[in-house]
């Protein structure tokens, strides 16, 4: 009987790898398989153990989407905002904090950052 | 962290809300644009550096802007003014930014688009923290540019 259920399952797998592909959803394969055992171990619902694997997808693909944007923007830095070193900076603290937010975006404002460019700072510490 | 981190990062928190992002080094926009006009792609060029939800410009009017480069201010101002938004970074205040264009008429009219409701922030350097708004001007003659005012 359990070798049964295995073929079984083996056999939807299969399926679940042609229609994975046929979606361009590659991930899904893999999530199911290795999600089908802990689903039916933690008794997970029907409609549980879906969500878990097509969030494997989403989650894969937004992360992906952001390598491909952030790969496009071309940035001067790879820097975060959490790696910003607030100590050099307390004066503009609070404002960094709240841009952060996003807020500026939603409502199309500009940002002007002014500052000494790299150049005039490092010629300055020429003697 | 310098004022090309803090955009970087900015930019970095606008990929994480799903948006599309350009960051550009003025003078290499400049150039872009300027090649897009030689074969005929100005258009398209101008729709793709202005139509990212977050665009870039790093180290603006560090040197002073020919004609074509002032129109091309402008344009990419007005095209995004309300619209969508920019971070402009410069060691120069938007004040001073008229003096190094070559139409100030046009320039004032751009920058006048660009600051308002701007959020402005000033990105003290490790050796210059205790700088003021009256010295910046002697830290910006270390550029080697003369104020005019």
């Amino acid at each position: 009987m359990a070798a049964k259920t295995k073929s079984e399952s083996s056999e939807a797998l299969k399926q679940l790898t042609y229609l994975a592909a046929a979606l361009k959803a590659p991930r899904i394969t893999e999530a199911a398989g290795r999600l089908a055992d802990h689903a039916r171990d933690a008794g997970w619902t029907h409609e549980e153990y879906l969500a878990a694997v097509l969030d494997r997808e989403v989650a894969a693909r937004n992360a992906s989407g952001a390598q491909l944007r952030i790969r496009a923007a071309g940035f001067g830095s790879r820097k975060t905002i959490e790696e910003f070193d607030w100590d050099a900076q307390p004066a503009v603290r609070q404002q960094i904090a709240a841009l952060a937010s996003g807020g500026f975006l939603t409502e199309a404002r500009n940002i002007v950052l002014l500052g000494p460019s790299a150049w005039a700072r490092r010629t300055s510490h020429r003697p | 962290m310098g004022k090309t981190h803090l955009a970087s990062a900015l930019g970095h928190t606008a990929i994480r809300r799903r948006l599309i992002v350009a960051f550009y080094r003025a003078d290499k926009l400049f150039t872009r644009l300027r090649g897009a006009r030689l074969d005929n792609t100005f258009e398209a060029e101008v729709r793709r550096i202005t139509g990212v939800d977050l665009l870039i410009v790093d180290d603006f009017a560090l040197r002073p802007l020919d004609a074509t480069q002032t129109n091309d201010f402008y344009e990419i101002v007005v095209e995004r003014h309300r619209r969508a938004s920019t971070i402009w970074v410069s060691n120069r205040e938007p004040a001073e930014w008229l003096a190094m264009t070559t139409d100030s008429l046009l320039a004032q009219s751009a920058v006048d688009r660009l600051t308002a409701g701007a959020h402005t922030l000033i990105i003290e350097g490790p050796s210059h923290r205790q700088r003021d708004r009256n010295n910046r001007v002697a830290v910006d003659s270390t550029t080697g540019v003369n104020d005019a005012h």
